[in-house]
């Protein structure tokens, strides 16, 4: 996004950087505060299993709301228009519910440490050995892009140079995750949630405004075809709209990639683990989806809006699609509101690294060192080891971002990474837990074969030999076939590997898990006041209301 | 709320700072600081900024909005403090922890 004609330099006034710097003391006062609360290595990698559900709940959401996502989905949102919507309501919210109900029992209930581990329980050593590495490799590998990105963005917009951006960054990051471990990044990840939302309303209010309202807004583009404003418009086989067809983005966008990525993902899932008891833990993804059904308001409807208010957006000569965001709160925000929306920004960025490097930390700690290299210490060794492991994994983030470097739209960089590796172990986790007789080999094998599959697919495509109608759409089919090759692979091998005891199986698969949903208290109980603790309600509201989302759509177009 | 609780001088120490590093506690001090700030040039809007913002005086109700949240943020974690913790209470939590941080997935 630097290497476009136009470019965009913000003009702060003392205020904005008053308001910056004072968010900033408050990130690193979290970090001194909550130091002395750390004392064992799950107080440092897990947040001593502490914290009520609504904390985990935004930080949750807020983990998944970095920068690259925001400028990522609102350029989306520019690019191919309203359909983007697909990625929040089908491609998202579903499968944040199943989490919550369906999977979390077993994660929670089951007392591990992180999601490698589940599979080391499940199935056996190499399945654990592979998922941890290819985990610790891509969380750093993303922190060093997220690092890059936030240090661009600095760059860009407020000529700071890249390299010291990079540097100071990453240091913060390290400074505050170093004293107050996962709960320092959780405590930034909710402040962060609610600066970021101060940071969009105003754009979103200025720019809706300025277009006349939403209806204004769909009227307008609607001269650029039907698909840019009508979401289910050129979905059909043999449709023109480049977000998909609609089997790609019901069984691969939604079945395979966003399952994959919300309920694998230990960046993830590590927040609901946190969480204080079993059922703040299922209720963590599923508070996590209310924000996530009223995000595309706030980022993809003023994304498309930036086609109308900032001319030759994603055009040759004019601000790449990426600058939608930073580029509306420049023409739209006088000071003081612009630095509330560049902290939050800032603020973003910092948190989606943070997310990483808090995830990569335990992964090395608990899934390797304690496993396969030096087992059998005492607890404090591995807080210890924690510690030394973060300031490694910050170091070569710095190493990373350094060798980033990007696509045209950041967006689909991520997407191609997490469709190698993201659905094959998802297939492993979903089977494993629904089917008994999984044998002990046969999660390495439906991961192996599922991502040399989805990797060979990506390369016929990018040669030209498989025909699909877009990158995105290349991107759910490749899921789809990816899941349903692997599962194949993991019956073949089930055949030639023995099944778990039922012993070794206790609280991992369905039919033996410890923590009985439909016993549970909070299902059980009647009135209103047990429905606002009850997964199973708040799941299905929230799924309802997707659908209501979707009707008003239809309603102003 | 104001319930009596049996503590010694370490624990009540203990839980003052607990009151006060409350997540609850950051978001809300941080956003009365924010929304004072904002909205002191939303208060008397030059034509500028004014023009800028489309018409809308967008710093006066972006104040307005931050400062309620940090007064309802305030507001709770003083209705609501944290519940205090005994040191044995304290004790066996770490305890809990510290067998649940080396109980590597290979040794079950």
């Amino acid at each position: 996004m630097i290497l476009a004609a136009e470019t965009l330099t913000l003009q702060l006034g003392g205020l904005d950087i008053a308001l910056l710097v004072i968010y900033f003391t408050f990130v690193i006062g979290i970090g001194f505060a909550l130091k002395r609360l750390v004392t064992t290595s799950v107080d440092f990698f897990l947040s001593g299993r502490s914290l009520p559900a609504w904390v985990t709940g935004i930080a949750f959401i807020s983990a998944n709301l970095g920068a690259i996502e925001i400028l990522g989905m609102a350029a989306s949102g520019a690019q191919y228009g309203i359909s983007i919507v697909h990625y929040y309501w089908i491609g998202a919210v579903p499968a944040m519910i199943f989490l919550g109900i369906v999977m979390m029992p077993f994660y929670y209930g089951s007392k591990v440490r992180s999601v490698p581990e589940y599979l080391v329980r499940r199935y056996d050593r190499k399945t654990h050995l592979v998922n941890a590495i290819i985990f610790v490799l891509s969380s750093i590998l993303i922190a060093g892009v997220n690092l890059y990105a936030l240090a661009a963005v600095l760059d860009v917009l407020l000529g700071i140079p890249l390299p010291i951006a990079v540097v100071v960054s990453a240091l913060f990051v390290l400074s505050y995750i170093l004293l107050g471990g996962l709960t320092s990044a959780i405590y930034n990840e909710v402040m962060q949630f609610f600066v970021i939302c101060a940071g969009l309303i105003p754009i979103v209010i200025v720019a809706l405004n300025e277009v006349g309202g939403i209806e204004g807004l769909f009227q307008k583009l609607s001269v650029t075809g039907p698909n840019f404003t009508h979401p289910w418009s050129g979905l059909e086989f043999g449709g023109d709209n480049p977000i998909g067809d609609w089997v790609g983005l019901v069984f691969g966008l939604s079945f395979c990639l966003s399952f994959g990525y919300w309920t694998t993902n230990f960046a993830e899932v590590q927040r609901a683990m946190s969480a204080k008891d079993d059922n703040a833990a299922r209720l963590t993804p599923i508070i996590g989806s209310y924000p996530k059904i009223i995000i595309p308001f706030a980022i993809v409807i003023p994304g498309m809006a930036a086609v109308l208010l900032l001319p030759g957006i994603g055009e040759s000569g004019g601000l790449p699609y990426n600058d939608a965001i930073p580029g509306l709160m420049n023409k739209y925000l006088p000071t003081g509101v612009l630095g509330v929306a560049i902290t939050g920004l800032l603020a973003a960025f910092m948190a989606g690294m943070a997310a990483n490097i808090s995830s990569f930390n335990a992964v090395w700690t608990y899934d390797i060192w304690q496993n396969y290299i030096r087992p059998g210490r005492p607890d404090r060794y591995y807080l210890q080891v924690g510690r030394y492991t973060t300031i490694a994994g910050v170091f070569v983030g710095i190493g990373t971002a350094f060798l980033a470097a990007g696509y045209s739209n950041i967006n689909n960089y991520i997407q191609t990474l997490f469709s190698f590796f993201n659905v094959p172990i998802f297939l492993a986790f979903i089977v494993g837990m629904f089917w008994k007789g999984a044998g002990r080999s046969s999660g390495f094998w439906g991961m192996l074969v599922g991502t040399l599959t989805s990797f060979g697919i990506f390369v016929l495509y990018q040669f030209g030999v498989l025909p699909f109608r877009s990158d995105l759409g290349e991107n759910q089919w490749a899921a789809i076939i990816a899941f349903l090759v692997g599962l194949v692979a993991m019956v073949i091998a089930t055949r030639f590997s023995e099944p778990k005891t039922d012993e070794e199986l206790e609280g991992l698969v369905y039919g033996r898990q410890t923590y009985v949903v439909a016993a549970a208290p909070t299902e059980r109980a009647g009135g209103i006041a047990a429905l606002v603790k009850s997964p199973v309600a708040l799941g299905a509201m929230s799924l309802a209301l997707c659908v209501v989302a979707y009707v008003y759509i239809e309603l102003v177009n | 709320m104001a319930k009596k609780y049996d503590l010694d001088a370490e624990e009540a120490r203990a839980w003052r700072l607990a009151k006060l590093f409350d997540l609850r506690s950051f978001i809300g001090v941080l956003f009365i600081i924010f929304g004072v700030l904002v909205i002191i040039p939303g208060l008397a809007p030059t034509q500028a900024d004014l023009d800028k913002a489309a018409g809308i005086n967008i710093a006066l109700w972006e104040g307005a909005l931050m400062l309620a949240l940090g007064v309802i943020f305030v507001a709770w974690v003083l209705l609501s403090p944290p519940p205090p913790v005994t040191k044995a209470e304290m004790e066996a939590h770490r305890q809990a922890l510290e067998e649940m941080g080396t109980s590597g997935g290979l040794h079950h």
